[in-house]
């Protein structure tokens, strides 16, 4: 247990300074925090002498537009009641989220067919070291691009006269576990399948169905995909790290801490689940591609 | 001729529609459905196809079963009833079970219901039997004396202006003739206009005659309803599911908050962390309300039966106005103002300027008839003014959770500086990027390599 303890350090600080010294993260967060500024530039130009008007900006018009067909007025009214930096928060880490995730199981799946996890395996560490290493790896990157995001949020609030509310700062742990379970879903594919493609595209898969359940289970009642969504929502909606995110927001937007702290401890359980089941997967069907 | 039938046959096929805009009319039996929504009454109803009714729990809810005529109205998108062909309530008794096999059996009661205005806002009332029937009896005599009141003031104000025409023209006439209209002026002068009497109406909503229904006043669960006719058999498509729901959270205080040049467009802030944001262009009015929050489906669902809503989310809605409270403002380094509720009046800009301007209201000054057109807490905003706070007080005490922040948000230019941040990681990856190709060339050009 010490051995494995030890190699997925030192695999998850490889793997770091690997991520650290390649421009993808970088690239991520430049992209992500670009998209913030124009939108929180899109939020001030929108504004007028009643508040905020979505109709002034071209981006927000459609965006709103769009929320509020799909889910409703009240939806719309939620994401906005505290300000604009939730929904900018949930739209600027998507690309670093996204990247992390998806180079993770790209990068095993290769690692894999290339025989590199094979040869580690040879030495002190084994597969599951070696995963678990990388979904670290995720995570620190995650809890720094957060930071980071986070920082210039403030400058932006601060420069523009804005307030971060409450929200935000709720939803902030959210989104960190939502990015390790995205991870360890990841990790997940990646067992399961033996090459790099396949692997991407069962989680790609995997991703789109996790949103269209979710789009589904909030969308309006009279919604047909609502409807269809319920059914499919029953059996999927437990594996779902979006369904506790979720459970999350509603708790700490109902003034819950129950309803708040049991959907971040069930999106945790679920991340070490799934970790587990690919823990299991690997040892039965081992590195070899 | 062979040519010319296919021409008319796709002209009459084109015509055929043409005819029918007239909506069908389809009899259906449904729940007539008086709601309590927390601060007021939605009218509603269920058709014969909707299986379920949502009612706010722990209060009165009205409900009636009749056969009528439906039809669907495609300008609002929605179904609607023809009472005036066919209105047939089916008396009986509503059976409602409840969790546990609870069975209730509610009969129907004859009874109106009215609202009046108190210190702690609008209160509905309910009576029932003779009650009701005192109760409408007094309100159509409140009603008839104000009629015959402004009957009255008509006939008066007629003959006051007859009067006052027929002076005029006559002291008018002497002084061209060149005499002395000492006595006409002297009654023209002692003249008294006639006053209009005070619309002073008890209700807010007043009570109509009596009828009969179910009254459904039930814990929160899910029940099935069904109507028992006399004869003891089930009327057939009576069958319902009532969702019976309660409040998530009550209390709170929202605020509609109205800017004054367009005061048709108020906005709502509902909750204590909700800031406002707003360009500091024109100044504000506030008026504050009570609301509780609900499930946005279940609520809808009360209002309107054929509504739709996201069951997922909780909404807060307005339930009555706050009075008797005053605002307190703060700006940053200032001490707290005390602003008190004022009457305004609204007046639309003459000629093509578009727009309103809103002035206190002074009855003394106001022109006849004129009643003030909005009653709130003025809120004078201006571009230096980063950040106001305000909150309801009473009796010199904060009102938990009406607290609010307004901001004004400082315009931003086409490309500020500070947008350069954004790159910053970029920087910090040519950086790294940099360093690394110079620490790799760096022990190669040392050693030199394998010869």
């Amino acid at each position: 247990m010490r051995e494995r303890l030890h190699a997925m350090k030192v695999v998850a600080r490889t793997q770091l300074t690997e991520s650290l010294l390649s421009p993808g993260v970088y690239v991520a967060l430049g992209i992500g925090m670009g998209i913030g500024w124009l939108l929180c530039a899109g939020f001030v130009r929108s504004m007028d002498s009643s508040g905020f008007d979505p109709r002034l900006n071209g981006f927000w018009d459609f965006a709103t537009r769009a929320l509020s067909g799909a889910f409703g007025p009240v939806f719309v009214e939620r994401m906005f009641s505290d300000g604009p930096f939730l929904a900018i928060l949930i739209i600027s880490v998507a690309p670093v989220v996204l990247f992390l995730a998806i180079g993770s199981v790209f990068r095993f799946g290769m690692e894999k067919a290339v025989g590199a996890v094979e040869l580690i395996v040879y030495g002190p560490a084994d597969g599951t070291a070696y995963f678990l290493g990388s979904v670290i790896k995720d995570a620190a990157l995650s809890l720094g691009a957060l930071a980071v995001l986070t920082l210039y949020f403030l400058l932006l609030a601060w420069v523009q006269n804005l307030v971060i509310g409450p929200f935000f700062f709720a939803f902030l742990p959210v989104i960190l576990l939502l990015s390790l379970s995205l991870s360890a879903f990841g990790i997940l594919c990646s067992t399961i399948v033996s090459h790099a493609a396949a692997a991407l595209a069962l989680f790609i898969a995997l991703g789109l169905l996790f949103c269209a359940v979710m789009a589904g289970s909030l969308g309006s009642s009279v919604s047909s995909v609502r409807q269809a969504a319920q059914v499919a929502s029953a059996a999927i909606q437990w594996i779902s790290p979006l369904y506790y995110a979720a459970m999350s927001a509603r708790g700490f937007g109902g003034g819950s801490a129950l309803g708040y702290s049991s959907g971040l401890l069930l999106l945790l359980i679920l991340s070490a689940v799934v970790l587990l089941a690919s823990h299991f997967i690997i040892r039965r069907r081992g590195v070899r591609a | 001729m062979r040519r010319i039938l296919p021409v008319v046959l796709f002209c009459a096929l084109c015509l055929a529609p043409a005819g029918a805009d007239v909506p069908l009319r389809v009899e259906q039996l449904i729940y007539s459905i008086e709601a309590f929504n927390g601060g007021d009454y939605s009218a509603t109803f269920a058709l014969q196809t909707a299986d379920t009714l949502y009612l706010v729990a722990g209060a009165d809810n009205l409900l009636s079963v009749r056969k009528t005529l439906v039809y669907w109205w495609p300008i609002t998108s929605e179904w609607k009833t023809d009472t005036d062909t066919l209105n047939e309530p089916i008396a009986g008794s509503l059976e409602i079970r409840g969790p546990g096999s609870v069975v209730m059996k509610i009969g129907l009661r004859k009874l109106t219901y009215f609202s009046t205005e108190t210190v702690s806002g609008e209160q509905w009332k309910i009576l029932y039997d003779d009650e009701a029937d005192r109760e409408v009896a007094r309100a159509q005599k409140q009603s008839d004396d104000y009629f015959a009141a402004v009957t009255a003031f008509q006939k008066e104000s007629a003959a006051y202006d007859a009067r006052v025409g027929t002076l005029g023209s006559r002291i008018a006439e002497l002084k061209a003739q060149g005499n002395a209209a000492a006595v006409e002026t002297a009654e023209l002068q002692s003249l008294q206009k006639p006053v209009a009497p005070a619309a002073t109406s008890a209700y807010v909503t007043a009570p109509e005659p009596a009828q009969d229904w179910y009254v459904v006043n039930i814990p929160p669960g899910e029940y099935t309803a069904r109507l028992v006719t006399n004869d003891g058999s089930i009327v057939e498509g009576s069958d319902k599911r009532i969702v019976a729901y309660s409040w998530r959270r009550t209390g709170g205080i929202g605020y509609e908050v109205i800017p004054s040049d367009k005061w048709t467009r108020p906005e709502e802030s509902k909750t204590p962390a909700s800031v406002l944001y707003v360009n500091g262009n024109t100044d504000l009015y506030v008026r504050p309300f009570s609301e509780n929050e609900a499930d946005d489906l279940f609520y809808e669902k009360t209002v309107s039966n054929q509504a739709s809503g996201n069951p997922s989310l909780f909404k807060w809605v307005r339930k009555a106005d706050v009075s008797g409270a005053s605002l307190g403002a703060t700006r940053p380094g200032q001490p707290s103002i005390e602003i008190p509720e004022q009457a305004f009046a609204v007046k639309q800009s003459n000629g093509s300027d578009l727009g309103y301007t809103i002035a206190p209201y002074d009855p003394a000054t106001a022109a006849a008839g004129e009643t003030a057109s909005l009653v709130a807490f003025p809120l004078s905003l201006q571009k230096s003014d980063a950040i106001v706070s305000f909150g309801l007080q009473s009796a010199g005490r904060p009102i938990p959770g009406s607290e609010r922040q307004i901001r004004i948000v400082r315009p931003v230019s086409s490309f500020p500086a500070y947008s350069l941040l954004a790159l910053l990681p970029l920087a910090v990856m040519a950086c790294v990027l940099a360093l690394r190709a110079r620490r790799l060339r760096g022990p190669r050009s040392g050693h030199g390599g394998p010869r």
